[in-house]
């Protein structure tokens, strides 16, 4: 038998209790640790805060009582959109449960969406204000830090003009945030005002929206259930949206529809997929025509669809001629056999979806690309229809959403442009003078220009003076939001960042900006409340808007964006003018007048419906929507689409449902049907209006172009117009009534008209295969400026050099030096499932670092052992520009020979040196490695300035 | 002497952690004799087994069709031999 | 009733790790210990499969068998636990688990002398249950609240199921048949010599 010490007892001596009761120990979460032997790499962690930091919430474990309330808000990761359910209880977050009454993520969260309570810990958060000092950050008052950055930026306005002021928006901010930000920069007087979409689906936005209207997801993660195959170029779901894939095995499962997943690397999606085409980085236009090529020779493709609604196809058929089986496999790598194959699962399947993803969109090409994937699509007559589409998902949790609200150099909010007419519409909107408006830029061909993308913005910095088409270049660099790291080029960026007047990080994170250059003062860090932290609508990639609600207030001294943006606001002396239509209650300005104020004005993608309070309701209700289609069975929201999908024409009384599927005839638009934008109603002469196709129950059975209040008065319905939708359309129009458009009226009358007599507000025309606006009218192929192809360059070259967004933009120059003898492998990269953009977040979570601790490399195994690597060691890995790293070595055949890949995320490494010593105390990652980026080049899209990242050279060497 | 060795006793029991108290000092293989867990009613294994709805995207469906019959082997392929990258 | 059980769907998990942060959060698991793991076989080759690994819970336990102090004990659901404040941290059910769910923090006070700690099905452990004492010790107890393992509930593409062990085999059997091909079970091939 058992001798014991003492029988079976659990409960404590009374001695231990009593010498508890002295120390005066109450159980705290570190004590829990170390009670329950778990205290391992506590100490590791532990960086520590400063004593006497301000209040932070200690979360203990608990189980939930009386007290504890539940939270609806939304994941601050990817795109996916899944809804995160957050017991609070005082003011603390304690636990997180599944949240399965969200149809889009039914309960289920990636590790990173498993992982956002962190938040109630925010260790290693930037928890104040601080300021470079004699190279060290120091701690200062909001007050302080308002007033010295808003003296400075004032002065360089002063003195340089207000576009030397860069202000980089993210796409982590709210919608609402994201628009106070675009409106922010126009009333300082400036259009250099970008965000994250630049670098990551700026081509798919240009692209697909000259193709048949809106840059966005056509369908969405749900109506993947409907489509038969799946077809996917870029994109490494499995990673980069985990959630999306519980869509597509679904698909995969019950459809039995073929997963089919082209990407240079074998991916985790990849493993899943039923065909798996690899094919060498940067040839997906030869891919695609490669495919099309049997399409059109087998007769598979719909004439008919073609037909009806899809212009230019001839000249796209000329092109795709030249891509026999012997030239695709030349060019892409992959077998004639296999790539007819592929265009017989497609052709077989209908519908198809296509998925596409940052594979896609970050090349020189990245506009042709994202263009070919959509006129195969068209060719197999597959948009507009359920299951099929072209579904492109976006990254960051609103980066539609911030791209939606115009946080772009090349626009005001929902896509205007920046034309005087644009201009003069928002300040009707704003209720401001559209002169003061013009008094605020150094002129008006600046107001009118488009500013420097973001992926440029150190050129703009660096480039001789006599380059830079502004007055003077820029000296002031505000990242609210952004990681510098996920930026191409490094080493000029450090450069830029150690040659401007003043830095200023705003951010939940001290991120790469604080410690990359060597600056040792002018640069402000400034904390900002995260997601989590404040309320506000965010616009998941398939279009629908959902409401977050606040979980916890911000930490530390943390402030919401938009606050911060009320305080520089007053500094600068026009928060009377930002802020006019929105109520500030003491500094912080009321989230919902914001969404209103949007409701007032972006009637081109129509965010006009969706109020604040249809959105809260759609989140109080999200059980009664349907998972597959997303409509609302019953309940409150009966018949509405989940999240009101833009568009959501009208205003909100209108209550239109949503669009769940863009271009989707079979419905009358009031029920969500669309057909394609009549972007351009005639080319030379040419109509490109629908033939004999236009939405369900439309009264106008014919194209048409978009609508304006003097069509509908032509189609004699005038008398539809109430008094009042009829006094805004003629104080607007004057006496030009006639002339008054579906993108001016503020009223909403004449969506409304439309839409009633079953019109869709934007026109009804054919998509067009040919762009005749862009660089290649018809998608061509052109080899990487760094390609190890040099027998190809001659045939099929790049752009000449050439001028635009303020910038001269190098093609032949680069592309002509041969640096593949030295540089013989092509360098990509991408995402992994645990961290998110530049990592700094994430990066900093215990429970996701522990899981990808290095920066590493992937090579092949014949690479490896032909440069003597081992796995697990260290690798220098050098780029052609004179960058080069120190990462891990992992050897595999995930990538192909000739190929490496480096993950984006990590930071606070640079060139082989760790930078954590630079770090505010208590405030660095807790991984830190070097940026794959420090090591990528020069090239940039010939339409949107996106940077180039999947494909350059290296050399790769032990180290 | 004997209230003395019990005095001892006590004095080097009490010198113990208490959760150390009950360890095992000689080892005879028996069954599990330290605290009781508790037993769940029947109303909350009802309610764990109604909870496992949720594991499920929905009633499994077989859709029509005469598509080509997924492998869900894909193999490797794309690169042929002298291939330049 | 059946007994409780998990069971990972190789062809539907992709290796996103939620169950593994689910657990952290849940429990507040720390550095260094993994009560739930995700394993890759074949990683970056054809026939790649995933799977979701922690205490598989087994009916007759080996790490029961072995325990030289006893401190491991099944509820009536068939949940595996022990008890911590038995236990020595020998690390003999190390040795005898099949799966390598045992985890041994390195440092600490109460685990000064390595107490094990494992996936607990998230039923806590003999204390009370909600008790402060068994959310110390082992964290949450969800099943007390008719609540299921928050990994399970949680999976990216619900590939990680758990619970009665005759209703996991019933979803996952729909599964299957609506797929219409092979299994996603780990062991499959081996049973039955195809591939996947």
């Amino acid at each position: 038998m058992l001798i014991k010490k003492r029988e079976g007892s659990t409960a404590p001596s009374r001695l231990s209790e009593t010498l508890a009761a002295v120390a005066g120990a109450t159980v705290d979460r570190r004590a829990f640790l170390k009670r329950s032997g778990l205290a391992a790499g506590g100490a590791v962690l532990a960086g520590g805060l400063a004593a006497g930091t301000v209040r932070r919430a200690e979360a203990v474990p608990q189980a939930p009582d009386a007290s504890t309330v539940t939270k609806r808000a939304i994941c601050t990761h990817c795109s996916v959109g899944c809804t995160v359910n957050a017991e609070v209880s005082n003011g603390v977050w304690i636990g997180q449960e599944p949240a399965f009454d969200s149809p889009i993520n039914l309960g289920s969260h990636c590790a990173k969406g498993a992982a956002v309570r962190e938040h109630a810990h925010g260790d290693r958060r930037l928890k104040y204000p601080m300021k470079l000092e004699g190279g060290k950050y120091k701690r200062i008052s909001w007050d302080q830090a308002i007033d010295e950055v808003g003296d400075r930026l004032l002065k360089i306005r002063d003195t340089a003009g207000p576009d030397s002021v860069y202000w980089l928006g993210s796409a982590k901010f709210s919608n609402e945030q994201a628009y106070l930000m675009r409106k922010f920069a126009a009333l300082w007087g400036t259009n250099n005002v970008d965000h994250q979409a630049r670098i990551c689906h700026s081509t798919t936005v240009a692209g697909v929206a000259q193709t048949w209207g809106y840059g966005a997801m056509t369908n969405s993660y749900n109506d993947i259930h409907n489509s038969k195959a799946m077809f996917f170029i870029g994109s490494n779901a499995a990673e980069a949206h985990p959630v999306a894939m519980l869509h597509i095995l679904k698909a995969k499962e019950q459809n039995h529809a073929p997963l089919i997943v082209c990407d240079p690397r074998f991916t985790r999606t990849a493993a899943h997929a039923d065909e798996y085409v690899r094919l060498r980085p940067g040839t997906d236009v030869p891919l695609i025509w490669g495919i099309l090529y049997h399409i059109f020779e087998n007769g598979w493709d719909d004439k008919e669809y073609i037909r009806k609604r899809v212009w230019g196809m001839d000249q796209v058929r000329a092109e795709v001629a030249k891509w026999t089986p012997e030239e695709t496999e030349r060019v892409t790598g992959v077998p004639g056999i296999q790539v007819k194959r592929v265009a017989e699962m497609l052709a077989k399947n209908r519908p198809a979806t296509v998925v596409w993803c940052m594979g896609g969109t970050q090349h020189t090409v990245g506009n042709n690309n994202v263009r070919a994937y959509c006129i195969l699509q068209l060719a197999l007559g597959n948009i507009g229809v359920a299951g099929g589409g072209t579904n492109i998902f976006r990254g960051h949790d609103n980066v539609q959403g911030a791209t939606d609200m115009g946080l772009d150099v090349t626009t005001l909010p929902a896509y205007y442009g920046l034309a005087a007419g644009a201009w003069k519409h928002w300040a009707r909107v704003w209720g401001l003078d559209y002169d003061y408006l013009k008094s605020r830029f150094k002129s008006p061909e600046l107001m009118e220009a488009p500013g420097i993308p973001v992926s440029r913005w150190f050129d703009g910095v660096n480039e001789a003076k006599e380059n830079i088409a502004q007055p003077e270049p820029i000296k002031a660099m505000i990242y609210w939001g952004h990681a510098p790291n996920s930026q191409t080029r490094q080493p000029e960026l450090k450069r830029a960042m150690e040659t401007l007047d003043t830095l200023v990080v705003i951010d939940p994170y001290p991120t790469v900006s604080a410690v990359l250059h060597d600056r040792t003062d002018g640069v402000y860090l400034l904390p900002a409340a995260t997601q989590f932290e404040v309320d506000g609508s965010r616009t998941a990639s398939n279009r629908s808007i959902q409401w977050s609600e606040r979980v916890i207030k911000p930490m530390f001294e943390c402030k919401s964006d938009h606050e911060i943006m009320y305080l520089f606001a007053r500094k600068f002396g026009y928060a009377a003018e930002l802020f006019k239509n929105i109520k500030v209650e003491g500094t912080e300005p009321l989230v919902e007048d914001i969404l209103r104020e949007i409701n007032r004005g972006a009637w081109t993608i129509a965010y006009t419906g969706q109020s604040p309070e249809r959105l809260k309701a759609h989140m109080a209700n999200q059980q009664t929507f349907d998972k597959t289609t997303l409509r609302a069975v019953g309940g409150p929201c009966d018949g509405e689409y989940y999240g009101l999908p833009w568009p959501c024409w009208g205003n909100a009384a209108m209550k239109h449902p949503g669009t769940p599927n863009l271009y989707d005839t079979s419905k009358p638009v009031k029920d969500g049907g669309l057909n394609f934008r009549a972007l351009f109603p005639e080319y030379k002469g040419e109509s490109l209006l629908a033939v004999d196709s236009w939405p369900e129950g439309s009264e106008l059975p014919a194209g048409h172009p978009g609508v304006t209040f003097g069509m509908l008065k032509k189609l004699g319905w005038e008398a539809d117009f109430t008094p009042e939708e009829m006094a805004v359309i003629s104080k607007i129009g004057g006496e030009k009534i006639d002339e008054v458009a579906w993108t001016v009226d503020l009223s909403g009358g004449i969506q409304r008209v439309a839409v009633k007599h079953g019109l869709a507000p934007f026109g009804n025309a054919k998509a067009r295969a040919v762009v005749w606006n862009f660089p290649d009218p018809v998608p061509i192929h052109r080899e990487p400026l760094y390609t190890p192809r040099r027998d190809l360059v001659a045939q099929y070259p790049t752009y000449a050099d050439k001028k635009m967004m303020r910038l001269p933009f190098l093609y032949k120059t680069i592309q002509d030096k041969d640096v593949s003898k030295d540089f013989p492998i092509i360098l990509t990269s991408g995402r992994l499932v645990e961290y998110e953009g530049g990592g700094d977040e994430t990066r900093s979570n215990p429970w996701l670092a522990e899981l990808q601790p290095d920066m590493f490399v992937e090579v092949n195994t014949f690479d490896a052992n032909n440069a003597g690597l081992r796995n697990g060691e260290f690798a220098w890995v050098f780029g052609p520009e004179g960058g080069k790293v120190k990462v891990k070595t992992r050897i595999t055949e995930r990538v192909g020979r000739g190929v490496a890949f480096m993950p984006f995320h990590f930071g606070g490494w640079y060139q082989g040196k760790d930078l954590r010593s630079k770090y505010p105390e208590g405030a660095s990652p807790i991984v830190l490695g070097e940026s794959t980026n420090t090591a990528q080049t020069y090239g940039y899209d010939a339409v949107t300035a996106m940077q180039e990242t999947k494909v350059t050279l290296c050399r790769i060497e032990k180290a | 002497m004997k209230p003395l060795a019990v005095l001892l006793g006590l004095i080097l029991l009490g010198g113990c952690n208490a959760e150390e108290r009950s360890h095992v000092v000689k080892l005879e293989k028996g069954g599990y004799t330290g605290t009781a867990d508790g037993v769940l009613s029947d109303a909350t294994r009802l309610t764990l087994r109604q909870r496992m709805a949720w594991l499920t995207d929905g009633p499994a469906e077989v859709a029509a069709g005469d598509g080509p019959a997924p492998t869900a082997t894909a193999t490797v392929s794309g690169r042929i031999t002298g291939q330049n990258y | 009733m059946a007994r409780m059980k998990f069971l990972c769907d190789a062809e539907r998990c992709i290796h996103c790790s939620g169950c593994v942060t689910a657990c952290k959060n849940e429990h507040e698991v720390p550095w260094g210990i993994n009560r739930r793991r995700v394993v890759t076989l074949n990683d970056g080759k054809p026939g790649q499969r995933s799977l979701s690994v922690a205490c598989m819970h087994c009916s007759d336990a080996p790490c029961m068998a072995v325990c030289p102090v006893d401190c491991f004990y099944q509820t009536n659901d068939g949940i595996v636990l022990h008890n911590k404040d038995l236990c020595i941290g020998c690390g003999y059910c190390f040795y005898a688990c099949p799966f390598g769910a045992p985890q041994y923090p390195s440092t600490g006070n109460f685990g000064g002398r390595g107490k094990m700690d494992k996936c607990t099905f998230c039923a806590g452990g003999p204390e009370v249950d909600h008790s402060k004492a068994e959310l110390e010790k082992y964290g949450r107890n969800r099943i007390a609240e008719g609540k299921l393992p928050l990994c399970a509930e949680m999976c990216a593409t619900k590939a990680l199921l758990a619970g009665d062990g005759d209703m996991v085999s019933t979803i996952y059997r729909e599964r299957v048949m609506a797929r219409g091909f092979g299994s996603g079970a780990a062991g499959w091939g081996q049973a039955y010599g195809k591939k996947g």
